[in-house]
């Protein structure tokens, strides 16, 4: 007797009944589910970005999961190295020297990079109403190495109409710079010595609510909690040294006693501080509105480098028809800047001689005050109950003080923070079986 | 119909009642007499309806009418469409071992009474109506040869189960029980599953396994009270429809947990087809399953 394979016949035989009986198939007839996608990235200055991404998971009996997630990215352009001043050659850190778009006071690194992720993920149940999840991730980039562990436990209360999580998680990151790590505010292509490799960790703990509030109202909150240590300054970031009155980068010579003059101009290598500790809180709300559902999501962070960030998002699935749906999203954010961010140093205020005044600076414009918008749009196609296909594009822009009020001579006809653009398209595929 | 409506000793509301010639048992945990009353008359009240409209021993039903209709055409309702589409569906997915047309085997061996081995002729004659490849079934007509017959209780009882467990709505936590095919719409209103004993066939004073179902169905195919022992064989009273004979070396019993009590009688009945092999199947389709030889 030949009869179909378990699973297949089990699945069938389940759609079917549910047909008969008149309510949709349940979803427990899907024990597997496989994510996978490729995304393309790019950024108006040049950054690209290719990567497949593939996620595994396998249902047991009684709510134990296992998943298992893989991800590839080429990661290749130019990035601001914090420098600015009129156009120059820089030794960048993959050894390639770069020529800068006139009229740009920004310098600019090329950079290629390959990063590789693993993660794994096991969830289980104690009794009627605990779930717990356990998970272990780790990731590799040329420079960079990250590992870190992480465990939840949510309790169900009044029906399964609330659900209360707790979560740690713990994260260990090597950093191993090309060509060592320089010391802080040391001459950017000078004769000082550079460290080797180094390491940070960081420690997270969240709480959240889930609240059912109605049967198509979905409400989650969440405080978090989180602390960076080690070594959190970037490697490649430098900060000019300009003139108090012409606002043009000074002669290095003053901070490498082996350069002659006009060698080098005076780029030093950042810093920021060993110790990071940032309070979060989050809230969403999903409603169904009829074979629609809406979201609006938002998220206030503050750091202890002064960063303030709010994050407002909104997205609106839009069913078409029972196999299409569109999904457009927004989403506004907005950071204050971090306390050591400057857009330059200023010879004889923040330097006497060769010794730095403050303790710590950086011009990443990533710690700089900024807004950035994303728009988006999905569109999903469901072949079948245990399929789907979609196809998302969103476009990013971001916006800072181009012409930062404390600027300097030259400075003023540099934009310290051009309107920076990025373009996303990415391709999803889901089966469930 | 008389209804018997009492309380357990936990405090649960019970129905009892006989229907499609069984014993069944409607469990409400209310603290609400009212609501479990309305819930008991509206599930007993579904069993009843199942009964006398797809009884095949009902004169004046649909399936007398199309049992009787000598090769001619006939139009059935939305829900007997359903329930033949259903029936087609668990022919194919079956590969034919489950056979709604195979109701008429069973003239050849009476079981529970005389013990006659039916000749190689006889279940060849039979053999020849036998068969749902040869119905034509285009919703909503259904047209068998004449000769042929259609027999749904294979899947009444438990269609009549997950039938009247979905009309309850969730209302209550309610355990519906027809002759030993029963489902569970939810835990009890204290959080914790409920009880099911399973009856040793072979043993029936021995403590019973018990199971803790917390949500669907569990269903019993067994052979305990109809089979034909000939020769020193017990015969089941599952016949193969495609060889017109009972199945050899089946189970006593097969129950299966699953999720509803449809998908839960058919892994039982196709386990006991599956005669010395039953585990084995049951194991291949990773369903929930306790079986007694």
């Amino acid at each position: 007797m030949q009869l179909k394979s378990g699973k297949n016949l089990r699945a069938l035989l389940g759609a079917a009944t549910a047909s008969l009986l008149g309510h949709s198939s349940p979803a427990a007839a899907a024990d597997w589910e496989m994510n996978s996608g490729v995304s393309v990235y790019e950024e108006q200055d040049g950054i690209q970005s290719i990567g497949p991404m593939l996620h595994v998971s396998r249902q047991f009996s009684d709510q134990r999961k296992l998943s298992v997630g893989l991800a590839y990215d080429t990661l290749s352009g130019a990035s601001p190295t914090g420098a600015s001043g009129a156009a120059q050659t820089v030794t960048s850190p993959s050894g390639k020297p770069v020529q800068l778009p006139a009229g740009d006071g920004l310098i600019y690194a090329p950079f290629e990079d390959e990063r590789k992720a693993i993660n794994l993920g096991w969830e289980g149940r104690f009794g009627e109403k605990v779930l717990y999840s356990l998970g272990a991730a780790h990731s590799k980039e040329v420079d960079f190495a990250a590992s870190s562990a992480s465990l939840q436990i949510s309790r169900s209360f009044l029906k399964n109409n609330l659900v209360l999580a707790l979560g740690a998680a713990y994260e260990d990151d090597r950093i191993d710079p090309v060509g060592g790590t320089p010391k802080a505010f040391t001459l950017n292509g000078g004769h000082a010595a550079k460290e080797s490799s180094q390491q940070r960790s960081q420690v997270e703990s969240l709480l959240s609510a889930t609240l059912t509030l109605s049967p198509k109202t979905l409400a989650y909150f969440a405080l978090g909690l989180s602390r960076m240590d080690g070594y959190l300054t970037d490697p490649y970031k430098v900060i000019s040294v300009v003139d108090p009155d012409s606002g043009q980068p000074i002669d290095g010579q003053a901070f490498d006693d082996q350069l002659g003059p006009n060698e080098r101009k005076a780029n030093l290598y950042e810093k920021r501080p060993d110790e990071r500790m940032r309070r979060s809180f989050f809230g969403e709300i999903k409603q169904a509105i009829g074979p629609d559902a809406f979201s609006l999501s938002y998220r206030f962070t503050r750091d202890d480098w002064s960063i303030a960030s709010h994050t407002l998002e909104s997205r609106y699935r839009w069913s078409l028809s029972e196999n299409w749906y569109l999904e457009p999203s927004l989403r506004w954010y907005r950071q204050s800047e971090a306390y050591f961010y400057r857009h330059s140093l200023i010879n004889y205020q923040d330097i006497s001689g060769s010794v730095i005044n403050v303790r710590y600076a950086s011009a990443d414009r990533r710690l700089a005050e900024f807004d950035a918008y994303t728009a988006g749009i999905r569109l999903s196609w469901l072949p079948s109950k245990s399929d789907e296909i979609s196809l998302k594009g969103s476009i990013y822009e971001q916006r800072g003080d181009s012409h930062p009020d404390d600027a300097i001579g030259a400075q003023r006809g540099i934009d310290f923070f051009p309107k920076h653009t990025a373009y996303w398209l990415q391709l999803f595929y889901r089966r469930q079986w | 119909m008389v209804i018997e409506i009492d309380r357990t000793e936990e405090g649960i509301w019970r129905g009892r009642f006989t229907a499609m010639a069984c014993p069944c048992e409607i469990l409400i945990d209310t603290e609400s007499e009212s609501e479990a009353r309305a819930c008991i008359e509206t599930a007993a009240g579904e069993a009843i309806r199942i009964e006398q409209t797809y009884s095949r021993y009902r004169p004046g039903n649909a399936i007398h009418a199309i049992n009787s209709a000598q090769g001619r055409a006939v139009e059935v309702d939305d829900e007997l469409a359903a329930l033949l589409s259903y029936a087609d569906s668990c022919y194919r997915l079956s590969d034919g071992l489950f056979d709604i047309s195979s109701g008429v085997l069973r003239r050849a061996w009476r079981f529970g009474g005389e013990s006659r081995m039916p000749t190689a002729h006889e279940i060849a004659d039979l053999l020849a109506l036998v068969g749902w490849e040869k119905v034509s079934w285009r919703s909503p007509v259904i047209q068998l040869a004449a000769g042929m017959e259609i027999d749904l209780g294979g899947i009444g009882k438990e269609y009549a189960v997950d039938r009247a467990l979905g009309l309850l709505n969730n209302a209550a936590p309610a355990l519906i029980n027809f002759g030993g095919d029963l489902a569970a719409n939810r835990p009890r209103s204290d959080e914790s599953p409920w009880r099911v004993a399973i009856e040793n066939p072979l043993n029936m004073k021995a403590a019973p396994i018990s199971i803790k179902l917390s949500q669907g169905a569990v269903a019993t195919s067994g052979d305990s009270r109809r089979s034909i022992v000939l020769y020193g064989q017990r015969y089941s009273h599952i016949l193969n429809p495609k060889t017109g004979w009972p199945v050899e070396n089946a189970p006593r019993s097969v129950t299966v947990i699953a999720a509803s009590c449809l998908e839960a009688g058919l892994f039982s009945t196709l386990a006991m087809l599956n005669g010395d092999r039953a585990e084995e199947f049951l194991l291949q389709q990773e369903v929930e399953h306790w079986v007694f030889r």
